[in-house]
């Protein structure tokens, strides 16, 4: 497509983008999130205190201008480790989602398209691993095999595609008898071809927001196993942890607790407005 | 099949199984073309007409191989295609008009480069009265009338010889509707191709089909060239439809059958009633109608109507 | 107690909608009426307004970018100068619509006899918000509930009380949205497309149907449609709509014999007909963009008649005769 044309389409995506505010909030949160922590080593205060770091004669500071966040218990600032434990977060949404998100849509298509025993194996299996609680299934394989981020990671993932199947399957039925899609198969296209460049296109939308939701529930998730002290080694920063760790010192040195916590929170919030937003553009019904 | 005929079914039959689900009993079948045999000439183009039930849709996806008949056959020359009623949801609203010709193109001509493709595709374009701009756009910045146009250009991309036209104006306003089918007449004597019109609108088919075939419930009832069919509609259920369109004026109203309003719905087509599967709503039904089914009868050259008022003898 | 000569008069309706680009001038002062009794109907093609004009009556346009000018007024009252309350005393009750395609316009989960049932009963109960209606107040409305199936002479009742729209064809669908619309024992019914979702045998026996009941009651109609056939055989006087504004108007008769407007004129002639050879060339170009709209005459630019003014000077409804008025250069 033309370069005025991918112009004027953006900024018609734009304007009913920006007809809620709350979505330019989310927006905003989630890119300086990702900016920040991409960028984490040349844009916090004191980068050194994300790693094995102790300065006994500045712990249990509270927040001033030397430190927004004050200190914790072994003297590190904890602005820069709750920036730095983005990382963790942000690497464990990318890295499920990265893996369940192709899996799982690659066999609601499979499984809505072909129909017959196979979707009905795939989507019984869904149905099963579907009833598990991610939380404690998260927590269960984390324990068996080990605090073991990569495999932490891993397990989620093979919970997790079971909603993109589901997802997506239901996209692909109704779809599926579209007369565009007939149009298709009386042309002697391939089934590859219908599958993945008519069906898909028209799941995109539902996709990507869906993808930005669970963003925030994987973050959500994340947070709560390092807060169990599970999928992450000290002195490695994440939230959850940070939480926890704070937690001790109440309720006298609050910061420890609260602005990690908060941060959590902002990014939560940002990426679901920015979903919201995202959904009301894209015209899904979610 | 004679050498001249482009497309001839004998026979045809399609029914649909019923599953399960809320419908009692022992399943059944739903009998959506109960024996249809008809043929095309070439440069012709063939008008089915019917309401809901009638099996008209069926057949149109039939010949074009979305649907497997049950049984009978079909033989054709040549490559068929087809363009669908809704403009809105023949084409994949997520491609441009562009991409979506392209496919037809590069399934029939493999080893096309990307220059080619993208001069056949605005030559298409051409054939159907849109600039080759269009190739750009996505079909929700066009109105219902160019988006019709674009699904006639699928259609032609593949070079058929035969075009299935389910509906092709339903959907559009009035004013579009003359133009579009000015189109698919120029197209016809420009390509030599012929077409299965299917659609509701006796007005249309007096104005475009050669030969017109009524349909009810799966089944032909009347066949004839147009002229003579609206000028001597033979069967009942043919004249309610022509007492049925509302025309614009006085003069039309004079050419229309005397009005006469049908008892009932048509029944479902679960339930196709016994002997003349119209016997139940026919203003004049005999006793006779609901035990058999009528056969077909030719009552005049080409003119064919399956009806016990019109019995072998030809006379009434 | 106002004094009015239409039942509903609509003046000078402007509606403008905001949108990516600017303001879209959807209805460009529209005038229309309908008097006791009446059968109206507005023909035009897509996008000339019809459908918004109903949606202002009835007060279902969007709240949020859209502006309204002008008035309509009912029994002599201002409704858009009401307040939501008031304003549902008369839309919906005395000012009903019938939707277009029966197969949605239907609550799938309730049985056809529990939504007459909470209508009827909501007008038994004086029509007052957050009533509760008690055993006798709903036998009492399954009770008329019956009657105005009858009248719409749907066969065996009680059987399409316990039944949901999925169980029922599309004309009887049709027949029970007629029934809830007259349980309101409306002064007026708009009718947005009445029978075009149906086969055109169903759709025959349903205006036949509306023409009687109409008659009967004394009710109003206002219909909209595209079908150029169904509003010459059932209505006594017809606007034309293009663009957002009125074109012609006319009792019906005289506007089949002898339009004026050219839109009119390239409307009819675009109908394929049952005598006569040859196919119409339709109407040349497109409906224009509403966000650019130009200073004249909307149609000049399709107009094979228009005259060097008409791309400037929009023009001014004309009287022709008593009741047939038109807007166009050419004519008066």
């Amino acid at each position: 497509m033309k370069i005025a044309d991918i112009r004027l389409k953006l900024s018609q995506y734009w304007y009913r983008f920006s007809q809620n505010k709350a979505s330019i909030a989310g927006l905003l949160i989630t890119v300086a999130i990702v900016v920040l922590t991409i960028f984490a080593p040349h844009l916090t205060p004191y980068p050194e205190h994300s790693g094995a770091f102790v300065d006994f004669r500045n712990t249990f500071q509270p927040p001033s201008s030397d430190n927004w966040f004050g200190t914790d218990q072994v003297g590190r600032d904890i602005f820069t480790r709750s920036i730095f434990g983005y990382r963790f977060s942000l690497i464990m949404a990318g890295t499920v989602l990265g893996i369940a998100v192709p899996l799982g849509v690659v066999l609601g298509l499979v499984s809505g398209y072909f129909g017959g025993w196979l979707e009905s194996l795939i989507m019984r299996l869904t149905d099963i691993v579907l009833a598990l609680p991610p939380l404690a299934m998260a927590i269960a394989v984390s324990a068996v095999l080990g605090s073991d981020l990569g495999n932490t990671m891993i397990a989620l993932a093979m919970i997790w595609w079971t909603w993109y199947a589901r997802l997506v399957h239901g996209m692909v039925v109704s779809v599926r008898n579209e007369e565009y899609v007939e149009a298709a198969q009386i042309m002697g296209a391939s089934r590859f071809h219908i599958m993945f460049r008519e069906i898909l296109p028209n799941c995109a939308p539902a996709i990507l927001v869906k993808t930005t939701l669970d963003a925030a529930f994987v973050i959500e998730l994340s947070a709560g196993l390092s807060f169990l002290g599970l999928g992450v080694r000290p002195p490695e920063p994440a939230l959850g942890t940070m939480v926890a760790e704070g937690a001790r010192y109440l309720p006298g040195n609050w910061w420890m607790t609260v602005f990690p916590a908060l941060a959590i929170l902002v990014l939560i919030f940002g990426l679901n407005w920015l979903a919201d937003g995202l959904r009301d553009v894209l015209d899904v019904d979610l | 099949m004679n050498s001249g005929e482009v497309l001839t079914v004998d026979n045809l039959v399609k029914y649909f199984p019923i599953k399960g689900g809320f419908l009692r009993g022992s399943g059944g079948q739903v009998r959506a073309v109960d024996g249809v045999s008809f043929s095309v000439q070439p440069c012709q183009v063939f008008g089915l007409v019917g309401e809901s039930g009638s099996g008209k849709s069926t057949i149109g996806r039939l010949l074009v191989g979305l649907y497997q008949p049950t049984s009978g056959s079909i033989t054709y020359q040549g490559k068929m295609q087809m363009v669908f009623q809704n403009p809105g949801s023949s084409l994949n609203p997520r491609r441009t008009v562009g991409k979506t010709l392209e496919l037809p193109l590069r399934l029939h001509h493999r080893g096309l480069t990307r220059k080619q493709c993208r001069q056949r595709v605005a030559e298409l374009l051409a054939q159907v009265e849109l600039d080759a701009e269009y190739a750009n756009k996505l079909p929700r910045s066009l109105s219902g009338g160019q988006k019709q146009r674009v699904a006639i250009a699928r259609a032609l991309a593949s070079d058929p010889k035969f075009i299935v036209l389910d509906e092709p104006t339903s959907a559009l306003d009035v004013s579009v509707q003359a133009k579009i089918i000015k189109l698919i007449l120029e197209l016809k004597d420009q390509l030599n191709l012929s077409y299965l019109l299917i659609s509701h609108d006796l007005s249309l088919m007096r104005n475009v089909a050669d030969v017109t075939a009524v349909m009810y419930l799966g089944k032909i009832v009347e066949i004839a060239p147009t002229a003579e069919l609206f000028a001597n509609p033979a069967h009942p259920y043919t004249q309610v439809l022509l007492a049925s369109i509302p025309v614009v004026s006085v003069e039309e109203e004079a050419l229309k059958p005397t009005k006469r309003l049908v008892e009932g719905e048509i029944p479902s087509p679960l339930q196709i009633p016994q002997g003349c599967s119209f016997h139940t709503r026919c203003p004049e039904a005999m006793e006779l109608c609901a035990r058999v089914a009528p056969e077909d009868s030719e009552i005049k050259p080409g003119h064919r109507v399956a009806c016990h008022l019109h019995g072998r003898k030809g006379e009434r | 107690m106002l004094t009015y000569n239409q039942l509903l008069e609509i003046k000078d309706l402007t509606v403008d909608f905001s949108r990516f680009g600017g303001k879209a001038r959807v209805l460009n002062r529209v005038n229309l009426h309908v008097a006791k009794g009446e059968k109206v109907g507005v023909v035009g093609e897509t996008g000339c307004g019809k459908s918004v004009t109903m949606k202002a009556v009835m007060n279902l346009l969007p709240t949020k970018r859209v502006f309204v000018g002008g008035s309509i007024f009912y029994k002599g009252q201002d409704l858009l100068t009401l307040d939501r309350f008031a304003r549902r005393q008369i839309t919906g009750k005395e000012v009903v619509m019938i939707f277009q395609d029966p197969m949605t316009s239907l609550n799938p989960v309730f049985t056809i006899g529990q939504q007459m049932e909470d209508i009827l009963g909501y007008n038994l109960a004086g029509a007052q918000r957050g009533v509760r209606l008690s055993k006798k107040l709903r036998a009492e409305a399954r009770q008329q509930a019956e009657r105005f199936l009858a009248a719409v002479k749907l066969a065996d009742p009680e059987r399409i009380l316990h039944s949901y729209p999925f169980q029922l064809s599309g004309g009887m669908r049709q027949r029970v949205l007629i029934a809830m619309a007259l349980a309101n024992q409306p002064e007026l019914i708009i009718a947005d497309e009445p029978g075009t979702a149906l086969d055109v045998t169903t759709q025959a026996q349903i205006l036949d149907l509306m023409d009687q009941l109409v008659r009967q009651e004394g009710i109003a109609l206002l219909m909209i449609t595209h079908n150029l056939g169904v509003v010459r055989e059932t209505t006594d006087r017809v606007y034309v709509m293009y663009a957002g504004t009125v074109v012609e108007t006319a009792e019906t008769g005289q506007l089949f014999a002898e339009p004026l407007h050219p839109y009119t004129k390239g409307l009819l002639d675009s109908v394929p007909k049952l005598h006569g050879q040859g196919l119409s060339e339709g109407i040349e170009g497109s409906v224009p963009d509403y966000l650019q709209m130009k200073p004249g005459c909307r149609f000049f630019p399709r107009c094979p008649q228009a005259l060097a003014k008409c791309e400037y000077e929009p023009p001014m409804p004309r009287s022709i005769s008593e009741n047939h008025m038109v807007s166009c250069h050419l004519v008066g």
